[in-house]
């Protein structure tokens, strides 16, 4: 099975990538891959111009803190045995910080995502899953990160706390300049927080480009069926998609030949069924796979 | 309105803890009309899951719970748990947001449709599997399967059986929790509108507990926003969404319809130290020192309902709809 197959993408210095598909499409391997959480079978991820797949175990370990997981359920990221006071001054610690700064920096921390030091001596099992997942987030904000891949990272929290926590992720990419890959299926949120973004369908792009126009003008099907599944917030709009969307997010081990789409494609044609489409510029800093674009 | 099928009125459900009494329902009141829609919206520990549940007639036998449900005639909240399991399946019915938790997982789906019907219908097990097999039909799920166990069903086949199941007794009120919350957003479409044909198939209620205010726009005739316990408004989907009241309504309008991301600051109050005055006010934008002191009474002013202070019935020069139409 591959999960990803063949993509390319390049994140920038302060920019903030999304990676959108439905469950299952490969987002977050791909995500993992470039963290080097996973070896690719084949292909080369790169951190400022060096090959992280030739680096060895021990240089990779001294980059690991410039290169930040966020993931939607930090449970697994949090040493049960530690308390919230140790959980988050480890890091502190790693990058040199002296002792007596610590305190302060916690709570400057703990601040950021509106959590008050009462948390301190508590373990991860004693706190609300929001709570964790902002420990979490601020655990990996504190290592002062240059890349981030944000998987989910506000799909488990409530509204009010999600906007928090995106607000968080935005500031600390405009003011340090980290590089952000933002993985969702929350098209209002990618819309509100990347620049630029991919479709991915059963583990390739089916489209890349400026967000702003994506949004305005989907080019892929796929994507088409994705926009029109957002919901408007104008209860007067309800129920206008024209039963646009079809199927389901297909099963990964399982990918049809010819476009991958091409069982939920409502343009299909019988090229489609053959012949996998290649990534097309399509003018507009948008690629697109598709035969009828 | 039209005759209300539901009627809550002034419901309480509290909880004895080791740490202390918790009041997860404060005095809520509502209305569903037959036909008609309600959504309930809240964050996490709001209380709505605890109002649909006490609608059901399953809460812990340690809740104390004071008020009224009245459903059509009867006021379950009377009536005694042989009389009130009449309700369940045939009346009232509930979906949830994990099916599988609450699918059988050794049964086949079809089977367990058939269960459902046989177990509120006279009925041969031949008719109670042909009628399974027209349910999941209607709901649309491929007859291939009708064998097949729920684990080898995607997300949302899963929740087209809970759906399926839940509708085998034809009931007149569906309370579902967060159905889509767990879906893609594909498939979470789909899940809604094939809500949409069954609720007008066969003339449903329902009761749609959801966080997500396009869910809102997509589904509900009326909004009821709970906070800490508390109704604090209850409007109309079109009041709701092109004239948002309730500081805290707008609030989170803003999160979702803001062009930037704009949080509440703050967090939710611990419901075992409950604040004096408007259980919103150390959030709100609009706090005097009123909201500070005095809880704020439900007021209902041209068919909306709000418990805020400001509110007087005039929503001039809170309009938001601009903004939520461009988006």
């Amino acid at each position: 099975m591959r999960a990803v197959d063949g993509v390319s993408l390049s994140i920038s210095r302060g920019e903030s990538f999304g990676l959108v598909g439905e469950s299952g499409c490969g987002k977050s391997t791909l995500g993992k891959l470039l963290l080097r959480m996973l070896e690719p079978t084949a292909g080369r991820v790169s951190y400022q111009g060096s090959d992280l797949g030739l680096l060895s175990e021990g240089d990779m370990k001294g980059l690991r803190p410039k290169l930040q997981p966020i993931f939607q359920d930090a449970d697994g990221s949090l040493d049960p045995r530690y308390t919230v006071y140790r959980l988050l001054a480890e890091p502190l610690q790693i990058q040199g910080m002296e002792r007596r700064k610590i305190g302060g920096m916690i709570q400057d921390l703990l601040g950021r995502v509106n959590l008050g030091t009462e948390l301190l001596e508590r373990h991860p099992h004693e706190l609300s899953g929001g709570q964790r997942q902002r420990i979490g987030l601020v655990r990996a904000l504190a290592m002062k990160p240059d890349f981030i891949v944000a998987d989910e990272p506000a799909a488990s929290l409530d509204l009010s706390v999600q906007a928090q926590v995106l607000d968080l992720l935005n500031s600390v990419r405009e003011r340090d300049g980290a590089g952000l890959l933002y993985v969702s299926h929350n098209l209002r949120m990618v819309r509100l927080m990347t620049q630029r973004l991919a479709i991915m369908y059963l583990g390739k792009f089916m489209e890349t480009g400026d967000t702003e126009s994506f949004f305005t003008k989907p080019m892929h099907p796929y994507s088409q069926m994705l926009v029109s599944s957002l919901l408007s917030l104008d209860p007067a709009k309800r129920r206008a998609r024209k039963n646009m969307i079809t199927g389901e997010p297909p099963d990964p081990s399982d990918a049809p030949g010819g476009c991958r789409f091409h069982p939920r494609c409502p343009y299909r044609k019988p090229l489609c069924l053959h012949e996998e489409p290649g990534l097309k510029d399509v003018g507009n800093s948008t690629k697109v796979a598709c035969h009828l674009v | 309105m039209r005759k209300p099928l539901l009627e809550v009125k002034d419901l309480q459900i509290k909880f004895e803890t080791k740490r202390g009494t918790i009041a997860v329902s404060d005095g809520v009141s509502f209305a569903i009309g037959e036909n008609e829609t309600l959504c309930l919206v809240g964050e996490s520990g709001c209380g709505k899951s605890v109002v649909a549940v006490s609608i059901m007639g399953l809460l812990p036998a340690h809740a104390r719970v004071a008020g009224e449900i009245r459903y059509r005639e009867a006021d379950l909240l009377q009536c005694s748990p042989g009389e009130w399991s009449r309700f369940r399946g045939r009346e009232i019915a509930m979906i949830f947001e994990q099916p599988m938790s609450c699918l059988n997982p050794v049964i086949s789906a079809g089977r367990q449709i058939a269960e459902a019907y046989a177990a509120n219908n006279r009925c041969s097990k031949r008719e109670a599997l042909a009628e399974a097999r027209r349910k999941l039909d209607e709901v649309g799920i491929p007859e291939n399967c009708f064998v097949k166990f729920p684990h080898e069903l995607s997300g949302g086949m899963q929740q087209r059986v809970m759906i399926a199941i839940a509708l085998a007794c034809r009931p007149n009120l569906l309370i579902a929790d967060e159905p889509t919350a767990a879906l893609d957003v594909t498939v979470q479409c789909q899940i809604l509108e094939l809500l949409h044909c069954l609720k007008d198939r066969y003339r449903m209620s329902m009761l749609l507990i959801t966080h997500d205010l396009g869910v809102v726009a997509e589904m509900a005739d009326t909004v009821g926003v709970m906070y800490a316990g508390t109704m604090m408004e209850l409007s109309g989907v079109e009041d709701f969404f092109y004239r948002p009241g309730h500081p805290y309504s707008r609030a989170l309008m803003n999160v979702v319809a803001g062009n930037a991301l704009s949080p509440i600051r703050g967090s939710v109050p611990h419901l075992l130290e409950p604040v004096p005055g408007c259980p919103f006010h150390a959030r709100c934008v609009d706090a005097v020192e009123q909201c500070r002191r005095a809880r704020p009474q439900p007021r209902i002013v041209n068919g909306r309902m709000e418990r805020c202070h400001h509110f007087t019935g005039d929503n001039s020069g809170r309009q938001l709809d601009q903004m939520v139409s461009s988006r």
